[in-house]
């Protein structure tokens, strides 16, 4: 009985003892043997996934929070603090690539014992794919990032294997090495961004303990958002040379020079998509960036057109399908780069099924036609070769996104997420300044650092940043982004910030600029409230007393009283403004000069309100004063369940009813509370123990309460309405750029049915092109190779509709309705955290239109271009736009600029390096210079040996006779 | 008349011995070069006779001992090698064996 764990390291063994004994035995063994072994491991192989996949299963039903199964093998390094194992972990993500990688490899296997029947390394194949397959499996249950990366460079290394198998052909070699070579460039990238994260997260890499380091938000276990997003980019980079994404996709097309299988095993339904499983398993990382994740869906965006493009022009049959897989691995990574985690890894699973069986339907094509690729010598092949056109005819379907087949749910999945998910920004911690630009449910925040965060609708929020400013640090200055404090907004939207070292931000909202910074060193004294009067008539006042106030004529700052802080502002009129501050001091403004006033009470004042019915203002130590005709009365607050209200930070009067934010005492801890009053009751709302507010606003229908939690590091927002305060630490924000990465994914989808079914028309419909010879021989597969298109023709049917949400209320269907969803929830539940989404299943349905009428315009006009009426059109199209026809058809000629700028410039800095370097330097000088010095000084030295004994002998006495000599004295 | 202390036969011995070095170094016959070379020997052990009883323990006689057994030896094979060089050359002139001179 093997035990769980024990599974693990079985899966990824037997594949490794396949190869081993068919890469040191085989070329002994019978073809038989050969293939019992090969396709025999990755049959048990795939016997155990499942196995493993149902123990999953059964650990999920009673820990349905996180269940994976792990296993560490032993530790390959361990030093100081670093700390690397060789450990095996399923976990639902996982678990899904496991079954992917071992079903389609089955197929595959199944399938090259009739492709490969004829070749005579025969051996050496099943033992490249073998070694290929536990490679793969390393990759995808490894525990920690290095050992994804263990199976990341075996993946590359049999990649180039059998790329170049048939490498007596120059051609086929260099395509081998070109796909390593590009690989690499991902590879060094790769490993850099895995040594940050090691020296980050204390010397592991182990995808639970990272994803720890990244649980509380912040920049992870960075220092700052640039090496986040540095970090973040490397990784990509690697991405790109493994998924062949823009620009190191080059390496793809070349690689259909292996034999077709291995382009259906490797280069559709696992190698590359290798790239989109290490991003989606680091999504906790990238959604802590969202800039990162703006670059990855960019570059997934711009592959999947672009590959799309030059993928119309293509003649050879297996390019086509080659640049289709770059293009729809551009899908895949646009899903991640937009945060829709379980869409990518749903396309990348329908595209496995449907992508390999158009390669091995290729392969049989291939086969049938002795060797030809090019499809303009084809046609008609679906009268002789009925299974394999069926089964590409659904590929094809699938592909294209016609609907109730596997791809049009991946694919119609990933465009609607990315027109509707956006990010959860954290609030800033310190979150103490509130405004608005006047528009209806505008608001502007501010916290430390200087970060902003605004929104003119409340349901799309945008964060900035006040610039840099020189700042006073005890004798130096620094460039700093100060804290803010305060915020008030004058009549034209514009509005003002103060902070904490006392210079004053002006702008919009988003932009800002540095409106005032004290001459004098001694005056930047923190800023802690401001008013508007008036478009050009604003006061802030700070701590010692400081008062500045904003005219047409500039800035003036003066200093009023005894210099006690002050932190309160508010004004009646022009001409009426009232200031307060430390131990209950206020001071009034008349319109020319301040006066001090009685003071209230002993504590600090903290806020005032306007209000028709006087002035309110509460203080520091709990209490709430009202001015009425001149005099101060106070007002006991009194709450029910609150022992006593410790500190009121603000207020604001709405209605008739006074809010105020307080820090009360409740059942022995510190709370920090919403007060209102109402008809002379006071009532509560808890905002939690630990918290502090620090303003309260009026903010359309509710009351808006800004602070911060007990730990000083998030921002908080709390708003009040039915059911209670409700609490809001992250807010939503939804990039512009989603909808151009929508239209862009939309076009390439129209592309993609356009030129598969163009692929599909000329191959296998209408009358044949190719001569008589080759049709003659034109025969279907036998069943070894057919039976895997059946197998995967109907997982293309049956495959998508475990991932879909849009039969939520059909009745046969809805069981499995996001069950893919379900499955995979635990995996993504960091990174989903920081993102948010929107699930109308209406407008689902009307963008599934959408994706269904732009695949059948691309699949309208392909048969009508191809087998219909407009037969002509391509022809003339190719003349009338020459230029851009030729552009496409040399694939935007990026292989010759990859040539001349950097092909050209290393060959020539190698062969300098040789030249000098290896034969002059190193061979000349080093190797054979060193031989010829011990020569020359032996020659020298043998004038001495003249075999004279008595000679001899002189020189022993001489030597002893120095040696007495020195001895004795 | 003065007596004989230790010191005479140390001299004696270091004469012994010098005669016995200039020997080696300037004579080109095989045979006196050994005769030399005992005479080297012999002056040794005058000297670890001597101090052996300056000292008054036996060790120098142990070594002496040695010394004579492996002189003895010494001169055996000496003689050997002399003897083959005499049958190859006609002589036993040291300056003649050069074979293995570059």
């Amino acid at each position: 009985m093997v035990h769980a764990s024990q599974l693990l390291s079985w899966i990824v063994l037997l594949p490794l003892i396949g190869a081993a004994l068919n890469g040191f035995l085989g070329w002994n063994f019978s073809r038989r043997r050969v293939h019992i072994i090969g396709v025999g491991s990755i049959a048990l192989t795939f016997a155990l996934a499942l196995r493993a996949f149902f123990a999953l299963r059964s650990i999920a039903a009673q820990n349905a929070y996180d269940p994976s199964i792990s296993d560490a093998v032993y530790t390959w390094a361990a030093s100081g603090i670093f700390h690397f194992e060789v450990a095996f972990y399923l976990d639902p993500l996982s678990s899904v690539m496991l079954l992917v990688v071992t079903g389609v490899g089955l197929l595959i296997h199944i399938f090259s014992m009739g492709y490969m029947a004829d070749d005579k390394s025969y051996a050496r194949y099943f033992a490249y794919l073998n070694l290929f397959m536990f490679s793969m499996l390393v990759l995808i249950l490894g525990k920690n990032l290095l050992m994804l990366f263990v199976g990341w460079e075996g993946v590359g290394l049999c990649s180039y294997l059998l790329i170049g198998f048939w490498f007596s052909d120059d051609q086929k070699a260099q395509a081998g090495q070109k796909a390593f070579i590009v690989n690499r460039i991902g590879d060094f990238a790769f490993i850099i961004g895995i040594m940050l994260l090691l020296y980050h997260c204390s010397g592991t890499t182990d995808f639970e303990v990272m994803q720890w380091h990244c649980a509380s938000g912040g920049y992870g276990p960075f220092q700052d958002p640039y090496t986040l997003l540095f970090c973040c980019i490397l990784l990509l980079v690697g991405a790109c040379g493994k998924s062949a994404q823009v620009p190191l996709y080059v390496w793809l097309p070349d690689a259909m020079a292996g034999p077709t299988p291995v382009s259906a095993l490797i280069h559709a339904a696992t190698m590359v998509t290798a790239g989109i499983y290490m991003i989606a398993r680091m999504g906790f990382l990238y959604t802590l960036s969202p800039p990162s994740m703006a670059v990855v869906a960019t570059i997934g965006a711009t592959t999947a057109l672009f590959a799309a493009i030059i993928a119309l022009r293509q003649n050879d049959i297996k390019k086509v399908l080659a640049y289709s897989t770059v293009s729809q691995l551009g899908y895949m990574m646009l899903a991640v780069g937009v945060g829709a985690y379980v869409a990518g890894i749903f396309h990348l699973m329908t595209h496995a099924f449907f992508k390999a069986l158009l390669f091995l339907g290729s392969g049989s094509v291939i086969h049938a036609m002795s060797g030809e690729q090019n499809i303009f010598k084809m046609g008609g092949l679906k009268r002789k070769m009925p299974i394999t056109r069926n089964t590409f005819l659904i590929a094809t379907m699938a592909i294209a996104g016609v609907p109730l087949l596997a791809g049009f749910f991946s694919k119609d999945e990933i465009l609607w997420e990315t027109l509707t998910r956006g990010h959860m920004l954290p609030l800033p911690a310190q979150l103490s300044a509130a405004g608005t630009t006047g528009g209806e449910g505008s608001l502007v925040l501010g916290g430390e650092h200087g970060i902003t965060m605004s929104t003119d609708t409340g349901d799309n929020w945008t964060q900035s940043r006040v610039p840099m400013t020189a700042l006073q640090a005890g004798n130096s200055t620094v460039m700093r982004w100060p804290n803010l404090t305060a915020a008030t907004a004058t009549p034209d939207g514009t509005v003002w910030l103060t902070s904490g070292h006392g210079v004053i931000y002006r702008g919009d909202g988003e932009n800002w600029e540095l409106a005032h910074s004290p001459d004098k060193a001694s005056e930047a004294k923190a800023l802690t409230a401001a008013w508007a009067a008036g478009d050009s008539d604003v006061w802030f006042v700070g701590r010692l007393g400081r008062v500045v106030h904003y005219t047409a004529g500039g800035f003036t700052d003066t200093t009023v009283g005894t210099q006690v802080g002050l932190h309160a502002l508010i004004g009646r009129s022009t001409s009426e403004i009232y200031a307060g501050g430390d131990r209950g001091i206020i001071y009034r403004y008349d319109g020319k000069t301040w006066t001090q006033q009685p003071s209230l009470g002993s504590g600090r004042i903290t806020a005032f309100a306007d209000t028709d019915d006087g002035l309110y203002a509460v203080s520091s130590q709990g209490g709430l004063y009202h001015q009425v005709t001149g005099e101060w009365l106070e007002i006991p607050m009194k709450v029910d369940g609150l022992q006593a209200v410790l500190s009121a930070t603000s207020i604001v009067v709405k209605g008739n009813t006074i809010h105020v934010g307080a820090s009360a005492r409740k059942g022995g801890q510190q709370v920090a509370v919403l007060l209102s009053r109402e008809d002379g009751v006071w009532r509560y709302e808890s905002a939690g123990a630990g918290n502090a507010i620090t303003r309260v606003m009026a903010h359309g229908e509710s009351v808006l309460a800004i602070g911060t939690t007990g730990n000083g590091r998030n921002g908080r927002l709390w708003r009040t309405g039915d059911g209670g305060l409700q609490e809001e630490s992250r807010v939503p924000y939804k990039p512009w750029y989603h909808l151009v990465f929508y239209v862009v994914a939309l076009g390439a989808a129209v592309l993609t049915a356009f030129y598969m079914f163009r692929l599909y028309f000329l191959t296998f419909e209408g009358e044949t092109r190719a001569d008589a010879a080759t049709w003659s021989h034109v025969h279907e597969s036998p069943p070894s190779m057919t039976i895997p298109l059946i197998v995967l023709a109907f997982l293309s049917i049956f495959g998508g509709y475990i991932g879909t949400p849009l039969f939520e209320h059909v009745p046969v269907l809805d069981g499995l309705t996001n069950k893919l969803h379900h499955w995979l929830e635990p995996s993504f539940r960091v990174a989903d955290g920081r993102l948010h989404g929107v699930h109308d299943l209406g407008a689902a349905w009307g963008y599934a239109g959408l994706s269904v009428a732009v695949a059948g315009l691309g699949i309208v006009l392909a048969y009508l271009f191809y087998l219909g009426g407009l037969k002509d059109m391509p022809g003339k199209l190719s003349e009338r736009f020459a230029v851009v026809d030729r552009v496409i058809s040399n694939k935007f000629y990026v292989d010759e600029l990859y040539d001349v700028v950097f092909v050209r410039g290393f060959r020539a800095i190698a062969r300098v390096l040789h030249q000098v370097f290896d034969v002059l330097i190193i061979d000349g000088l080093g190797v054979r210079g060193s031989a010829l010095l011990l020569a020359g000084i032996g020659k020298a030295v043998r004038v001495a040996q003249n075999g004279n004994v008595q000679q001899y002998l002189v020189a022993v006495i001489a030597g002893l006779a120095a040696l007495a000599w020195y001895l004795g004295g | 008349m003065t007596p004989i202390t230790p010191d005479h036969y140390i001299i004696l011995a270091a004469v012994l011995f010098m005669i016995g070095v200039v020997g080696v170094l300037t004579r080109r016959n095989a045979l006196v070069l050994l005769m030399s070379v005992e005479l080297m020997l012999n002056a040794a052990n005058l000297t670890f006779l001597t101090f052996s009883r300056v000292h008054g323990d036996n060790q120098g006689h142990v070594m002496v001992f040695f010394i004579i057994a492996v002189a003895a030896a010494e001169a055996a094979v000496g003689l050997a090698i002399i003897l083959s060089v005499f049958r190859h050359k006609r002589s036993v002139n040291v300056d003649e064996v050069t074979a293995m001179k570059r």
